[in-house]
């Protein structure tokens, strides 16, 4: 494997079958021989209408599902915090009501991976910097917050602090803004950049939006009905799409809330 | 609901009430002994008698102290219920968890299970084991406990499989967490509202259950029973010709509706009424 990858993808399949009680219901086809570079320390925006496969890829990597064919390698990692030199993937999900426990603290959410980890013992410094630095400031207020009293940004943001708590290798944000604002998801989307410039983590940003996949990306993947029918930069992508799908994925963009004109702010 | 919740809506007026009901029948159940000279068995007066000074609630047709029967029988509605309860808590919740969590052919086969259990009508099997088994407080007990847990099985599963594909679930899985750790910091928690109200519902049951048996005449004659005061006043022929149904039978009713009225009280407090 090239050294500047860090996942490799390899016509990977994945098919959904529905048992009926009678009758096999059709079949759904949810990857079709996907094959897809994450190169080190880049963020690849993968783009797609709902049921294109975008969140069902990403599940693969994390490991959440088995591909039916195909395989997904992983480069190997010297990377003291993980066993057997696999790196260390992490997600944001969609849904920030759904993936926080209303349970636990912000406090044990974020140290929950750490606590996982290495048992009992984690460094309560290390969730404070980690909530400071995804901004939930001051700390202190909000460490004994249950997640239902924080709004949709704060719980998006404790999710990102809990992903980055590890520093994986990786993070797969699977459309991390869809159910935010536009105000809100643009300050998250600069959170991430800030996290990739600081960190050098890799990001893959799953997401139907084009405009902030632009925003984000340094290269893009635009799958529609399971395969990915166009990858390229950002620039390519944005000035010279060939695919009639990513045509109209950015004409209906230019008219939507997120302005053209913010991919030049980058 | 977290705990500071829990606290909150038992702080209600309906929450204290009923709380105020249940501790009060508790101490009554553990302070018997100091509460009364007699044992509930002791023929230790004229039968028959008017309430007095040293006997309360007066003396029933043998002759033994109804005040100290009530006191007593308070220890077996209260024992029922809490065994009871917790027994069908801890299968239900047991077999719920691990149907939910695997998933697959072996849900199907236990969830038909509990289909057939659900399927027979408790009271009538409840009645025709009570008269085939020996008539003892276990076998009530251990009656109670088999047709209850299936009710506490499938409301655990569904939830359980709600919960098995949250986003929560899934994070804590991505970070390396096994099976053990799920079920211990994500599932369990989530299933404490169920399984407060599955204490409440079963604990109802289970006293009424009793105390129904113990009126018809198929309960356990050795522990003093609300139910069997009912039936002893009720079968004795005069007690609607004299004032001693006031004494004899009023008390031992009273008894059974307040216990399932607090938990009736503690229940609706928990989800939410004010």
């Amino acid at each position: 494997m090239d050294n500047s990858c860090l996942i490799k993808i390899d016509n990977v399949s994945k098919v959904f079958k529905r048992k009926g009680m009678f009758r096999n219901e059709p079949e759904v086809k949810a990857l079709d021989n996907v094959s897809l570079t994450v190169k080190k320390g880049e963020v690849l925006g993968i783009i797609g209408e709902s049921g294109s496969g975008k969140t069902t890829l990403g599940k693969l990597i994390l490991g959440l599902l088995k591909p039916g064919s195909g395989n997904i390698s992983f480069a190997d990692i010297d990377n003291s915090s993980s066993q057997n030199g696999k790196p260390i993937v992490q997600v944001i999900f969609q849904d920030p009501y759904d993936s926080l426990s209303h349970m636990m603290t912000v406090e044990q959410l974020v140290a929950e991976p750490c606590i996982i980890q290495n048992r009992k013992n984690f460094d309560r410094n290390r969730i404070v910097l980690a909530l400071e630095s995804v901004g939930l400031t001051p700390v202190e207020s909000f460490l004994h917050k249950y997640p239902h009293t924080l709004s949709g940004g704060q719980r998006q943001r404790v999710a990102i602090a809990r992903a980055m708590i590890t520093e994986p290798d990786m993070i797969i944000a699977d459309e991390p803004i869809s159910m935010l604002d536009a105000s809100i998801g643009v300050d998250i989307l600069n959170l991430m950049l800030d996290m990739k410039e600081r960190t050098g983590i890799t990001f893959m940003f799953i997401t139907h939006d084009i405009a902030a996949a632009a925003y984000i990306s340094d290269n893009i993947a635009v799958m529609k009905e399971g395969k990915i029918v166009e990858y390229g930069s950002r620039e390519q992508i944005i000035s010279d799409c060939c695919h009639e799908y990513t045509k109209s994925l950015l004409l209906s963009a230019s008219t939507g809330t997120f302005n053209n004109t913010s991919f030049d702010d980058k | 609901m977290h705990e500071i919740t829990v606290v909150q809506r038992l702080k209600s007026p309906k929450g204290i009430s009923g709380l105020a009901i249940l501790c009060s029948f508790i101490f009554i159940a553990i302070a018997a002994p100091f509460l009364t000279s007699y044992s509930p068995d002791d023929i230790s007066s004229r039968p028959l008698l008017e309430p007095n000074s040293e006997h309360l609630l007066g003396t029933d047709d043998v002759g033994r102290d109804i005040f100290s029967n009530l006191l007593y029988g308070a220890r077996t509605s209260l024992a029922v219920a809490l065994i009871v309860s917790s027994g069908v808590l801890i299968i239900g919740t047991l077999a719920g968890v691990f149907s939910g969590y695997t998933g697959g052919n072996l849900d199907r086969v236990m969830m038909r299970g509990v289909d057939i259990f659900l399927m027979i009508p408790d009271l009538p099997l409840i009645l025709i084991l009570a008269a085939y088994l020996r008539p003892s407080l276990w076998n009530i007990i251990f009656i109670l406990i088999v047709m209850g847990w299936p009710v506490g099985a499938r409301i655990t599963r569904a939830q359980t499989r709600t919960l098995r594909v949250s986003g929560h679930v899934d994070f804590a899985r991505i970070s390396g967490a096994g099976n053990w750790y799920v079920i211990k910091r994500h599932i369990v928690p989530d299933l404490y509202p169920i399984m407060i109200t599955t204490i409440v519902m079963q604990s109802i049951r289970a006293i009424l259950s009793e105390s129904g048996l113990a009126f018809l005449g198929l309960g356990d004659p050795s522990y003093p029973s609300w139910g069997t005061m009912i039936k002893y006043a009720i079968s004795y022929p005069l007690v609607f010709f004299t004032d001693a149904w006031m004494w004899w039978l009023m008390p031992a009713g009273v008894c059974i509706t307040l216990l399932v009225l607090s938990f009736v009280l503690v229940g609706q407090a928990l989800e939410g009424d004010k």
